[in-house]
């Protein structure tokens, strides 16, 4: 142990670098930058990834007692889909089919900079910014972009570094009443409460029943079968060896020791699984797989999705289920609000984002949510209306 | 009450962490505070000013009932949660004291907090926190820096801790600025702090209606006798930085 020299107190200034995997860092100092919303940027999310898909460069900003933000990188994908930037960008002008760099975790739906809170957290955030874009220049990308980021995070990330804001998504999350499922039922319509009432019916009409577990006693293999079959449902390009693998990532990482799994069973068939992690107060669903050859018309997805995990919530004292960003009607119907996602991008050559455009852009994208969503809609929406919207 | 001075942790979560290796803490003020604190099975426990939450999770994995971490800085307390969330399940953290709180816990243990009291009031407001957290007969237990800490700059240095009063000819006046320095292996962190004399730190804990007060110096527990601690221990023991004061809830308001 060293305990000298004491430098002088003019040491604040933060100093940046690149690392070539996640585990250069320290875990607890990382995890210490990442708030209760967070998950996809934790430490052992990310290892978990590290492990299955490989190493990834890292971004990190130090100040004289450690790190201050840090992020790891990525390239997006490269065919059309959630991750394609071009798909993101759309309805905005810009230089989208050239290579950007990504910041985040791989195939994140929720992003935030770990950061430093307090009074440097701003600069903490600009220093991140600038090592990114010189880290892009470098390698010939022509600027970096931030995905899925809450409004008011891509907004404050966007303000330290100079970049624009673009709304692309939008995520459901449900505030979790302390009474679970029946605290949620009793302040719905009669119309949905007596929905909720017949799909929970009917899926035990069916002889289906509810276990809960954690992802460790999962048997991978059948696990990333049933995950496999709702994924190639809806497009998914990835094979039942990819998402396998991505479990056994998640194992050697430690995060699955976050996992809740909640089985669908008929005897003792299993019939469709959802895996959730849990998260300061917060329950995150990220997988959901079902054994489509059974023709069973039961509600597996509403019950294992959105019923149980409400009860389960309230009773491990959790506030808030976070439920991605597809299918959000039916999510809407069954109480969930709509937060906006929005994308920081920022250009080597500052002239290839028109901000104004963007600006409309969101004011555009908000119009059509209020539309579709009306009474449904986060705060955060708000705050795009109250973003000038510049005419033209 | 005044947070003033908390916002000044919110970047050094993990080099205070990294203290509770350092061997002035390690081998003395550790196992001194839980020596002090005795056997905690089943008892309501409230670590205020709780940083990265260190002794929170040894108070839990050593059987209390209920803890609770409460710390105003939010860089601190996102430490102690995610930490805790993976090697101390169950305990909450708050960075607000909710009416909810008070007068539930049989012990508060506040270490090296009061001395981010920046005024008398100051003082005054935090005691009155700490001990309005506790049932009748609860146990407070704080480590204040010590009324007679040695003012030489170097003098703690070599434990990695270095402690300068503002007016260097006058260090022990009530209310005094220290600036506290932690450093090691080139990673480095300070804070503003400030000096309370014992009888100021015995006035505002009693009028905040604590009784039965007691001082006990840190020692290293593990060794009988001040000559049998490691001899890079001995300098520290003999001017220890920061000490325990003990007392406990009045039954009567005052
Ligand atoms: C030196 S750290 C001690 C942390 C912990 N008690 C330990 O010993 O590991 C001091 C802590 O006191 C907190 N603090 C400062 N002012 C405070 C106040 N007015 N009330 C409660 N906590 C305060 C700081 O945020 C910081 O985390």
């Amino acid at each position: 142990m060293k305990f000298f020299p004491f430098r002088s107190d003019a040491s604040h200034a933060f100093c940046s670098g690149v690392s070539q995997k996640l585990s250069d860092m320290d875990e607890h100092e990382w995890d210490a930058l990442v708030s209760d919303d967070n998950f996809y940027n934790s430490y052992r999310w990310l290892r978990g990834l590290e492990h299955s898909l490989g190493a990834t460069d890292v971004l990190s900003v130090h100040g004289s007692a450690g790190l201050v933000a840090a992020c790891t990188l990525w390239e997006g994908d490269q065919s059309p889909g959630m991750f394609f930037l071009q798909d993101c960008m759309a309805g905005v002008r810009g230089p989208w089919q050239e290579g950007f760099l990504w910041l985040g975790g791989r195939r994140n739906t929720h992003n935030e900079i770990p950061c430093i809170q307090g009074r440097r957290r701003h600069q903490a955030l600009a220093e991140l910014g600038r090592c990114a874009l010189e880290y892009a220049q470098q390698r010939g990308y022509a600027g970096f972009v931030m995905p899925y980021m809450p409004y008011q995070a891509a907004v404050e990330f966007a303000d330290a570094i100079g970049g624009a804001v673009v709304l692309h998504s939008a995520q459901a999350s449900l505030e979790v009443p302390d009474t679970g499922l029946a605290g949620m039922m009793a302040s719905w319509r009669a119309h949905d409460r007596n929905q909720t009432k017949s799909e929970i019916a009917a899926f035990r009409r069916m002889g289906s029943r509810v276990e809960w577990g954690v992802p460790d006693e999962l048997d991978d293999s059948v696990a990333a079968d049933l995950i496999t079959q709702n994924r190639s449902r809806y497009g998914g390009m990835q094979d039942r060896e990819w998402v396998q693998g991505i479990l056994a990532g998640q194992r050697k990482s430690g995060v699955s020791y976050f996992g809740a799994a909640a089985v669908s069973k008929r005897d003792e068939d299993m019939t469709a699984l959802a895996i959730f992690y849990r998260f300061g107060a917060t329950l995150h669903l990220r997988y959901f797989g079902a054994n489509y050859s059974l023709d069973l018309n039961d509600y597996r997805y509403f019950v294992l999705c959105y019923y149980e995990p409400l009860n389960y919530a309230a009773a491990n004292g959790l506030t808030k289920l976070r439920l991605s960003t597809s299918a959000l009607r039916a999510k809407v119907n069954r109480g969930a609000k709509i937060e906006p996602q929005a994308l920081v991008v920022k250009c080597a050559d500052e002239q290839q984002i028109c901000h104004s455009e963007a600006k409309r852009h969101n004011h555009r994208m908000l119009r059509e949510y209020q539309d579709k969503f009306p009474g449904h809609l986060s705060r955060d929406w708000e705050l795009v209306g109250s973003q000038q919207n510049p005419t033209n | 009450m005044s947070k003033n001075n908390a916002g000044q942790f919110n970047e050094l979560a993990t080099l205070y962490e990294d203290t509770a290796h350092w061997p002035f803490r390690k081998e003395i003020e550790i196992p001194s505070v839980l020596q002090a604190i005795g056997d905690v099975e089943g008892l309501s426990v409230l670590d205020f000013g709780c940083g990265t939450g260190m002794y929170s999770r040894w108070l839990k994995q050593r059987g209390a009932g209920r803890v609770v971490g409460y710390d105003p800085t939010k860089g601190m307390l996102n430490y102690a949660r995610r930490r805790a969330e993976k090697e101390s399940p169950g305990i909450s953290f708050v960075t607000r004291l909710s009416p909810d709180l008070i007068g539930q816990f049989d012990l508060v243990l506040a270490v090296h907090v009061l001395q981010y009291a920046s005024s008398g009031p100051e003082l005054q407001d935090m005691c009155a926190d700490m001990v309005g957290l506790l049932r009748p007969d609860g146990r407070l237990l704080t480590l204040p820096i010590h009324p007679s800490y040695d003012p030489r700059r170097s003098y703690y240095e070599r434990y990695g801790l270095r402690l300068s009063a503002d007016d260097l000819q006058k260090p022990y006046v009530d209310g005094g600025g220290v600036r506290i320095r932690l450093c090691k292996n080139g990673k480095q962190g300070s804070v503003f702090a400030a000096y309370w004399s014992a009888a100021s730190l015995e006035r505002a804990l009693g009028q905040a209606g604590l009784r039965s007060l007691k001082w006990r110096e840190l020692d290293a527990p593990e060794c009988a006798a001040l000559g049998q601690a490691p001899k890079e221990l001995h300098a520290y023991l003999q001017k220890p930085h920061s000490i325990i004061i003990e007392g406990v809830r009045a039954r009567d308001p005052q």
